[in-house]
């Protein structure tokens, strides 16, 4: 590097100190933009603040855990967890009901359904059939959740404990919105309907119609908070991310259209668009749909604390997720078409689901790699201050009103703003 | 175990070179010459799994010769994690149909993943782990001018990929 002729050597020095970026204070000063607008990075890395996420949201809220279509038949059950990994068992009943249990042995605290899936009138080796049977000491418990079998009761229990005592933990279930089942830790908290308020009605003829079927199951399991990955179903400003978005929406007429809506309770409804799948090179628009939408349609409800429903014309893709750690979470990732496709509609829409959302598909691995590097940009100490949610277009698609609608509900129930998590929610 | 021993050893040894060659390209991300071993009419891609979930097999990719072109073509343009997949297989058995010159290939196969920017590069990058397991399926054309690849089924016992990947296995 020259000295320029005349310049003096403090003056070269200065030159080549200047400022390019924001030193600490300015980088780390807030910006000037209102609560609502901003997220403080604390509130994915805190462990402390995960913990109380889990009890007063989590704990509190109308999960999804599987489709009914999982359960089909009397006495078939399901294993799963929930909200920080509570372990839980749905089973349907010989009438027919279904019925959520915490997956645990009353006894001396075993898990007692260990499969993913089944039926129990399979014998097992410690039990007998049409029961869950705890393999440790061969506790039985019915699809009602009753105790039915103490083994030697009278003989070590005398009458201080007996089976009617000992029946299994019910947790509140319901099977609606397009035959999934919904659980709620909270005995007491408001009904599923009322926590959903109506924002199913938007896709009331896609879910309600005809039944549906699960073709597609996958678990994903991450080191990133929850969060990101919610995120990335509430804003499609991150379609920049996406080649496959680019040129199926972005580059085409309608695209800045799209509407989202908040509802109560965090939700919020993400318009209808119409993609053009034949612009992205190899693919070809999908003349499948489901009841009620257009020809390459393409619409979503996100739901407060982590649930997506995103149906992209011929197939739906439900996303559950169970928080592990403030850094880690289960993603668990559905693809659903209806119960009666024959066998050629059935491959059309896997074939529809697998080009973006199937684990080798577009936009599903740039998704999560985004989340995962989001979590490593964040890690505490790393300097990060503030996630900036302050687009607005009219709450159009490069809006970002449906993540202030998230973090606003999460305020609320947190006692605490999302923008400065040591200030008190008003 | 029979029908291995009544595949001739000059068709073992072509169909042997001919998966171990498609590993090797395959880790080395030569794709057209992967694509070279493929009979481009009839090849078809599949990669599955059973799913103890929902007690069913599933398909996470099923595409034919111009879908798999048309997808390393793309690779470019979208953004991966550029992991390095290292697949170390073992062809297992041999099924010989002489009458139709094909040979069905179970081979075991297993991924290695070596980490570069999916993640903090700076503290993973360059470390590696074991990804999945499974076995290819593969039917091979044996013909005069070069033996083809028709067919291959990733038939993976492991089903949970993490982020996914954009190279197939």
């Amino acid at each position: 590097m020259s000295t320029v002729a005349g310049e003096s050597p403090q003056a070269k020095q200065s030159a080549d100190n200047e400022v390019t970026g924001r030193l600490s204070k300015q980088w780390s000063a807030r910006l000037p933009l209102p609560d609502s607008h901003l997220v403080d990075t604390r509130i994915y890395t805190d462990p402390a603040i995960f913990e109380q996420e889990i009890e007063r949201i989590w704990h509190k809220t109308w999960l999804p855990v599987c489709h009914e279509s999982e359960l089909a038949n009397p006495l078939d059950f399901r294993s799963s967890g929930i909200a920080g990994d509570v372990p839980i068992v749905i089973v349907r009943g010989t009438d027919g009901k279904v019925r959520t249990f915490l997956n645990v042995c009353p006894h001396r605290g075993n898990l007692i359904v260990r499969k993913a899936r089944g039926n129990l009138s399979v014998a097992e080796p410690s039990g007998n059939s049409n029961h869950m049977t705890c393999m440790f000491h061969g506790w039985q418990f019915n699809a009602e959740g009753r105790c039915v079998e103490i083994p030697r009761e009278r003989a070590g229990y005398q009458d201080r404990v007996c089976k009617a005592g000992m029946g299994l933990r019910q947790i509140r279930t319901e099977v609606a919105y397009g035959g999934f089942v919904w659980v709620n830790l909270d005995d007491d908290g408001e009904s599923l309907d009322d926590y959903m308020g109506g924002i199913f009605d938007y896709m009331k003829v896609e879910l309600e119609s005809e039944p549906l079927e699960v073709f597609h199951y996958q678990k994903v399991v991450i080191n990133t908070n929850y969060k990101y990955f919610h995120e990335t179903g509430r804003e499609f400003y991150h379609d920049f991310l996406h080649y496959h978005n680019r040129q199926t929406g972005m580059m085409q007429k309608g695209y800045f259209d799209r509407k989202y809506v908040p509802y109560k309770n965090g939700h919020c409804l993400i318009g209808l668009t119409i993609s053009q799948y034949k612009a992205y090179q190899g693919y070809e628009d999908r003349g499948l749909t489901f009841p009620g939408m257009p020809k390459n349609g393409w619409k979503g409800i996100g739901l407060f604390p982590g649930i997506t429903f995103n149906l992209r014309s011929s197939c739906l893709r439900v996303n559950f997720m169970t928080p592990i750690s403030e850094n880690r979470v289960l993603i668990e990732v559905r693809g659903l078409g209806l119960k009666r496709d024959d066998d050629e509609t059935r491959a059309s829409r896997i074939r529809d689901f697998n080009t973006i959302w199937g684990p080798f598909g577009r936009n599903a691995h740039e998704d999560f790699l985004a989340i995962q590097t989001q979590a490593v940009a964040v890690r505490p100490g790393s300097g990060a201050k503030y996630c900036v949610m302050a687009r607005e277009e009219d709450d159009t698609t490069h809006d970002e009103i449906g993540l202030r609608c998230y973090y606003s509900e999460w305020s609320r129930r947190m006692g605490r703003l999302a923008s400065d998590p040591t200030r008190t929610h008003p | 175990m029979s029908a291995v021993l009544a595949v001739p050893q000059d068709i073992r040894n072509r169909v042997h070179d001919l998966i171990y060659e498609s590993c090797l390209l395959l880790n080395e991300e030569r794709w057209d010459d992967f694509l070279d071993l493929c009979d481009s009419e009839t090849f078809r891609y599949v990669i599955g799994n059973y799913s103890p979930e929902i007690g069913k097999e599933q398909f996470w990719l099923d595409i034919d010769f111009a879908g798999m072109k048309h997808m390393f073509e793309m690779l470019p343009k979208h953004n991966t994690d550029h992991a390095q997949l290292t697949r170390q297989s073992t062809v297992y058995r041999l099924e010989y149909a002489p009458e139709n010159e094909v040979i069905t290939a179970t081979t075991g196969f297993t991924i290695y993943r070596t980490h570069e920017d999916g993640g903090y590069a700076h503290l993973d990058g360059g470390s590696t782990c074991l990804y999945v397991v499974g076995q290819y399926i593969d039917r091979v054309a044996l013909r005069p001018d070069g033996d083809k690849l028709t067919q291959r089924t990733v038939w993976t016992n492991t089903r949970q990929l993490d982020i996914g990947s954009h190279y197939p296995f």
